[in-house]
């Protein structure tokens, strides 16, 4: 059972967030029109999948583009211009360098859309009365509970953190 | 208890809000994408003409030749290559305030760093498009990419031409990324908030289904954190690239380990001076006022200064490079003909609007006066681009082979392509403005969260 609280302030949702981990509820995510803890702010540790497909990117880069120079200019169709050498590896330089931070770029882009799943223009959440506000003023917990856990045990921890509403919700696929 | 997603739009604002979230910074920085002021408008017509000029100018230039243009031998390098220096030189600005200040965690980027970075964008574009006209055959332009191609010639990598346009197509890509990955969640919230169901569903297209969860902003900010890293080496390697252009050549006043450093410095300090002069009258026409603050413009002012300064750095070193060398022409290029020659008057007006505007900024008075910002950026402006018509036209005009040298006059045709194509950045501002928000709002709100609370890591 999934389990969606809403707050009308970030700080409120920020003393929930500690309070109901510190209750044994684990996964807890937030929904918020800007990264509420820190950890969604800075991303401390960051994103090592992310960070390793920008390297897997951009050492892709650094093969590809100096081989397609090599090929062109030396193995396809050396131009002889003043007599420098056909294989001018300094001359190759600025191009490999701008096609690694290109791939790297965009091989980190494609990682967040393809971890998000994005684009997913809609999502059963979307489904949640009033869930909009979270890309403007409110702020919501999402988390899970199991099944045999009763609404009033989730009621009696969370009701004194002043929450605007609490919805419960299945898991859908 | 879930809500069918129908009727969940429909009762957005009868729900309940005691004492919340204060909204309106969303509120301002929304409000410009509701309204088509007239000012927008007549802006927009201004532009619009300007534009057709440019269309003119272009197909005049593609119809003739490029013989339409003022440049003649030697002065075989004018305004294209003018023009393509200083609008890209504009467009350094917004990374430099985006990723350089996001690596540092400078929160009050926030403000400006979306105007800078569509600045950016729209600027690099621009310039894209002075080299491929200057090709005197702009419809071949594909020849320059390594497309396995039936007659087996490739283009020649040894060559600058190519670099330009590796350093210009990947900047401008990852440029597009970097601003289109930080806008996506204030598209999610244009798309909560804005009313009328096309709009909605434009923004929600967008947004690509943005929910705002805290793992979804964590991997935002990394993906972020990792291209502005590699944005931050990009945008230091094109200028120098640009810059390639000309120090490869053995002309005097070209040839220089300086121009690197020195184009890069050139291209923050006039990129900085077009923030000022687009975010002044922003501000003031959309009351921003209370997102980009005097304190914001006065961290632009100084920045920009520090810039003059370093700009000024190298004018003495390229002056003092010049005296140590054993190379006669160089010599005769930095000290009689650039301040004394033909086009000697340049020289000094660019000395004063480059290293004398800037100066005004030691006054913490002329820092937080708009109107003397706006002018001081204007002046920067074109101090900038006289600048780069200093280093163009004097080298060549004046080569190593006296017997060649000629002046340089401008044509009209010149002339419309550099007006049109600044009527083509407003035009692709003033929508920029319209239709997307111009603040990052998720940065903005979080820094003021965190000023209230005392909250950082």
């Amino acid at each position: 059972v999934i389990v969606l609280v809403e707050f009308g302030a970030a700080d409120e949702a920020l003393r929930a967030l500690k309070t109901l981990a510190s209750l044994g509820y684990v996964h807890i995510d937030t929904h918020a029109p800007f990264p509420l803890t820190d950890e969604a702010a800075y991303a401390p540790r960051g994103s090592m999948p992310l960070a390793f497909l920008g390297f897997g990117g951009g050492l892709t880069a650094l093969v590809a583009a100096y081989l397609v120079q090599w090929y062109a200019n030396v193995a396809s169709y050396p131009l002889n211009i003043g007599g420098r050498p056909a294989d001018a590896a300094a001359a190759f330089l600025p191009t490999t360098f701008e096609s690694i931070c290109l791939m790297a770029s965009l091989a980190v882009f494609g990682g967040f859309l393809i971890f998000e799943r994005l684009p997913r223009l809609w999502q059963p959440i979307f489904d949640v009365e009033g869930f909009e506000r979270a890309s403007i003023d409110r702020f919501w917990l999402s988390f899970e509970v199991h099944a045999s856990t009763t609404a009033d045990s989730i009621a009696a921890d969370v009701l004194p953190l002043h929450p605007l509403r609490i919805v419960l919700g299945e898991e859908r696929e | 208890m879930i809500a069918s997603a129908r009727t969940a739009r429909a009762t957005v604002d009868s729900v309940a809000s005691p004492g919340a979230e204060d909204t309106t910074v969303v509120d301002t920085v929304l409000a410009p994408l509701d309204r088509t002021p007239r000012s927008w408008m007549l802006l927009m017509l201004l532009c619009s003409a300007g534009t057709i000029l440019w269309v003119v100018s272009v197909w005049y230039t593609v119809y003739a030749g490029i013989g339409a243009w003022g440049n003649n031998i030697p002065v075989a390098w004018a305004f294209a290559i003018i023009n393509f220096v200083w609008w890209i030189g504009i467009g350094h600005a917004g990374t430099f305030i985006s990723a350089f200040l996001l690596l540092l965690n400078q929160p009050w980027r926030a403000a400006v760093s979306r105007m800078a970075e569509a600045m950016t964008l729209i600027a690099v574009g621009i310039a894209g498009t002075f080299p491929l006209l200057h090709l005197g055959r702009p419809w071949f332009f594909y020849w320059l990419v390594p497309y396995p191609s039936t007659m087996g010639v490739w283009p020649n990598f040894k060559s600058a031409l190519p670099w330009d346009v590796a350093a210009i197509g990947s900047y401008l890509l990852v440029s597009t990324m970097f601003f289109y990955l930080g806008l996506v969640p204030d598209l999610a919230t244009a798309r909560d908030r804005l009313t009328g169901r096309t709009r909605r569903r434009l923004y929600a297209v967008f947004a690509l289904g943005w929910n705002g969860a805290g793992r979804q902003w964590r991997r935002q900010r990394a993906a972020l954190k990792i291209i502005a890293a590699i944005v931050a080496a990009l945008v230091v390697s094109v200028h120098s690239i640009v810059s390639l252009d000309f120090s490869i050549a053995q002309l005097p006043g070209w040839h220089s380990t300086l121009f690197p450093p020195y184009f890069v410095v050139g291209a923050i300090y006039s990129g900085l001076a077009m923030v000022l002069a687009l975010a002044v009258p922003v501000r003031s026409a959309y009351e921003l006022q209370s997102v980009i603050t005097t304190e914001h413009l006065d961290r632009l002012a100084r920045l920009l200064l520090t810039m003059g300064l370093l700009l000024a750095y190298c004018y003495l070193t390229e002056l003092f490079l010049a005296s140590q060398t054993d190379d006669a022409r160089e010599r005769a290029t930095q000290l009689p003909h650039r301040p004394f020659g033909p086009f000697g008057w340049l020289y000094w007006v660019m000395l004063a609007l480059t290293v004398g505007t800037p100066q005004l900024f030691w006054s913490a008075r002329a820092r937080q006066r708009p109107p003397i910002l706006f002018g001081a950026a204007i002046a920067i402006l074109i101090g900038m681009w006289i600048e780069r018509f200093v280093i163009v036209v004097t080298s060549l005009a004046q080569d190593g082979l006296p017997a060649s040298w000629s002046g340089y006059i401008p044509t009209w045709v010149d002339w419309g392509i550099l007006a049109g194509s600044l009527s083509i950045f407003g035009l692709f501002f003033l929508l920029f403005l319209r239709f997307v928000p111009a603040a990052v709002l998720a940065e903005v709100r979080r820094e003021r969260f965190e000023n209230a609370t005392g909250a950082q890591s």
